[in-house]
């Protein structure tokens, strides 16, 4: 079945969702629970049938039309009892501070005043209640924010004059954004999605009086459309990487015939939109996105381009990653899926040539494939329309992502042959100039945590997979110690590449250890268990245990305890005496000695 | 221009694939009452479809007096007499 769009009838969406809930094979079951102060049943079918593209099957339980504090508090409510890997909360100031919305075209000042300070109240609650249901659920919660009203009492005095009903609602999403930032909240941007579609052709007052439900068919479809690409991102891992096409993909004209002064890029026309195109783009990479080339050129011809272009914004260093010769573009993505170690379902390729397109379509059906517009002016909508890059939370490692690949590709240019004699190894991690730092994690690094006893599967002696909230239990529990590792050399910075965690009650065991593999072959695992081990000497034990899990994925660390002092006990755990020593590493600077 | 019949057909097999129900089954007497499955949210989803596939306006109380699929076929044809 070809995906949908919102364009689809609502006969095809509802044929196309029936078909769906009959035949879910291969799908993703998301149990959805939703509360909104108003009717919001006509978009689910729409809903469901994005979600379907996207590999979701969903099931919802939606409660109780307009009783959001109700559903968010009361323990018994069908949310609070569902389990649910979602919940969604869509209230409108409409219905929330209806009466005070009518106070303010009274126009009195005293009840002016009266009736914002109302809104401003209402808004706090709803916030409150919001995050006391966070709290207490394990899942993520999205929360809508406010959009623009269909029309405002005061027409176009409405902005000038102190009773402003777009001025208080600009307030109230303020209000609520600051409420909701400290907790794991999405907010479900429905103010940018009314405005882009047109308030005007949003709403449908008809819909209203006869249902309830605020919105006109075809925003309906909108919107279930923007709550498919807000929520899918937490279920289904976003694209890594972007491939790009040169010519007439970033930059108008062929560079091996017109020449570095004869290809359109620059202030004005045609190549200010390839220019506007390039920023996009970058800014796709500050999200954590890898932008390389995959382009049927001359090598030479095409970095004099990156090099030497004064127009030119994707500069030789934003590259994570290139391809430029003869070979079919196919073949150049499966080497750069290669050399970045990035799966070929992760990679979003665009290319103006649909003969170039179809022939990656063609041999890599998981490629996300889009068409760069034959008209450059359209390229930066059509970027930002490619629901496989869409992200909702950002770690600081996924801000950081593309420096340290490029980081990484130095390092690798800098390091010796794995046959060099030991001599030179040495000298060459002597030369890196390593700093680790070993500590407890803080709040925001809780996600970071979680995410790489998730995804690390090489050095990792338990593969112990656990979640956000999990490892904030361990954080609040005095029997556990939870610690991690950051490191740098004179390349850059690796980030947050290590975590470790004991539980110290009765005997003390190491039951998590874990390196991401681009800090290995250093010698910091040494460093850290080094580190831990001296933190560890005030929980009053001679020795620590530990565990190794063989998987057949982590090869990698099936060495790492026999080589570091552990032998192996009769019960088949491993034991090694608490206290750090020969375990010491020269090359590395430890910057943090005290972990506590 | 169109018999009635074949109005009243298109309509019941709109109605059928928006509330799940088998288009044979309809007639000019099927209405919200008759028919379990043409709830308050099919109701909605057929008045919305009925304008998509017809380029007709319902007003807000036409679309409270649509009682059976004969009433919305009387009323499609006076609005869209090409249909």
């Amino acid at each position: 079945m070809d995906p949908l769009t919102t364009d689809a009838s609502t006969r095809t969406l509802l044929s196309r969702w029936r078909a769906i809930s009959a035949n879910p094979a291969g799908l993703r079951p998301l149990r959805i629970g939703i509360t909104a102060s108003y009717t919001i049943e006509p978009v689910l079918p729409a809903l469901g049938c994005f979600l379907a593209d996207r590999g979701l099957l969903a099931t919802f339980v939606v409660a109780p039309f307009n009783q959001i504090y109700q559903s968010l508090v009361d323990p018994r409510s069908a949310l609070r009892e569902a389990p649910l890997d979602l919940t969604i909360i869509l209230a409108r100031i409409e219905d929330l501070c209806g009466p005070s919305l009518r106070e303010l075209s009274t126009l009195a000042p005293a009840s002016i005043e009266a009736a914002r300070a109302a809104s401003r109240t209402e808004i706090v609650r709803l916030s409150a209640a919001v995050a006391r249901y966070a709290q207490t659920s394990a899942s993520p919660d999205v929360c809508a924010n406010f959009a623009m009203t269909a029309s405002t009492p005061l027409g176009v005095l409405d902005a000038s004059h102190e009773s402003s009903v777009s001025r208080l609602r600009s307030e109230l999403n303020v209000l609520l954004w600051q409420s909701l930032a400290s907790t794991s909240v999405v907010t479900l941007d429905v103010e940018s999605a009314v405005s882009q579609f047109g308030a005007t052709h949003a709403y449908d007052d008809r819909m209203w009086h006869v249902s309830r439900h605020p919105y006109s068919t075809s925003f309906g479809k909108h919107l279930a459309y923007w709550i498919c690409r807000t929520i899918t991102p937490l279920f289904v891992a976003p694209a890594k990487v972007i491939v790009l096409d040169l010519d007439n993909t970033l930059w108008g004209g062929v560079i091996g015939e017109d020449g570095i002064g004869g290809i359109a890029l620059g202030d004005s026309g045609l190549g200010s939109a390839y220019v506007a195109f390039q920023e996009a783009l970058l800014a796709c990479r500050n999200q954590g996105v890898l932008l390389c080339v995959a382009s049927k050129n001359n090598e030479r011809d095409a970095f004099e381009v990156f090099d030497k272009h004064s127009a030119m914004r994707i500069r030789r260093e934003h590259l994570s990653a290139f391809r430029i010769n003869w070979n079919r573009k196919s073949d150049s993505i499966t080497a750069l899926s290669r050399e970045l170690n990035v799966g070929i379902d992760s990679m979003v390729f665009i290319d103006d040539s649909p003969t170039e397109c179809e022939e990656v379509r063609h041999v890599h059906p998981q490629v996300t494939v889009v068409q760069a517009p034959a008209d450059p002016a359209l390229a930066v909508a059509m970027l930002r329309a490619i629901p496989a890059l869409d992200r909702v939370m950002l770690t600081s490692e996924d801000r950081a992502r593309a420096e340290q690949y490029r980081v990484e590709h130095e390092r690798k240019a800098a390091e010796p042959s794995a046959d060099a004699d030991p001599k030179e190894l040495g000298a060459y991690l002597q030369s890196l100039e390593l700093k680790v730092s070993v500590r407890r994690p803080t709040s925001d690094e809780r996600a970071r945590v979680a995410q790489l006893t998730q995804k690390t599967n090489q050095f990792n002696l338990t593969t112990i997979r656990r979640t956000e909230p999990e490892i904030d239990a361990l954080l609040s529990d005095p029997a556990w110690r939870v610690f991690v590792l950051t490191a740098s050399d004179r390349f850059g910075d690796y980030g947050l590449v290590g975590a470790c965690i004991v539980h110290t009650s009765e005997r003390v065991a190491i039951d998590t250890f874990l390196l991401s593999c681009r800090i290995l072959g250093r010698g910091v695992e040494t460093a850290f268990l080094a580190t831990v081990l001296r933190d560890l000497s005030t929980v009053g034990s001679d020795v620590v245990h530990a565990t190794l899990i063989e998987t057949t994925k982590n090869a990698p660390v099936r060495e790492f305890l026999p080589s570091h002092g552990f032998s192996l006990t009769p019960d088949g755990s491993w034991v090694r005496p608490i206290s750090p020593e020969a375990l010491g590493t020269p090359h590395i600077a430890i910057m943090n000695e005290s972990a506590t | 221009m169109q018999t009635s019949e074949s109005l009243l057909r298109k309509l019941s097999l709109l109605l059928g694939e928006i509330a799940g129900v088998d288009a044979e089954s309809l007639s000019d007497r099927s209405s919200p009452a008759t028919l379990p499955e043409w709830d308050s949210m099919a109701n909605i989803h057929f008045i919305g479809a009925i304008e998509e596939e017809f380029g007709v306006a319902i007003s807000t109380a036409e679309a409270l007096t649509l009682h059976s699929l004969g009433d919305v076929a009387r009323f499609v044809r006076e609005k869209a007499p090409q249909s």
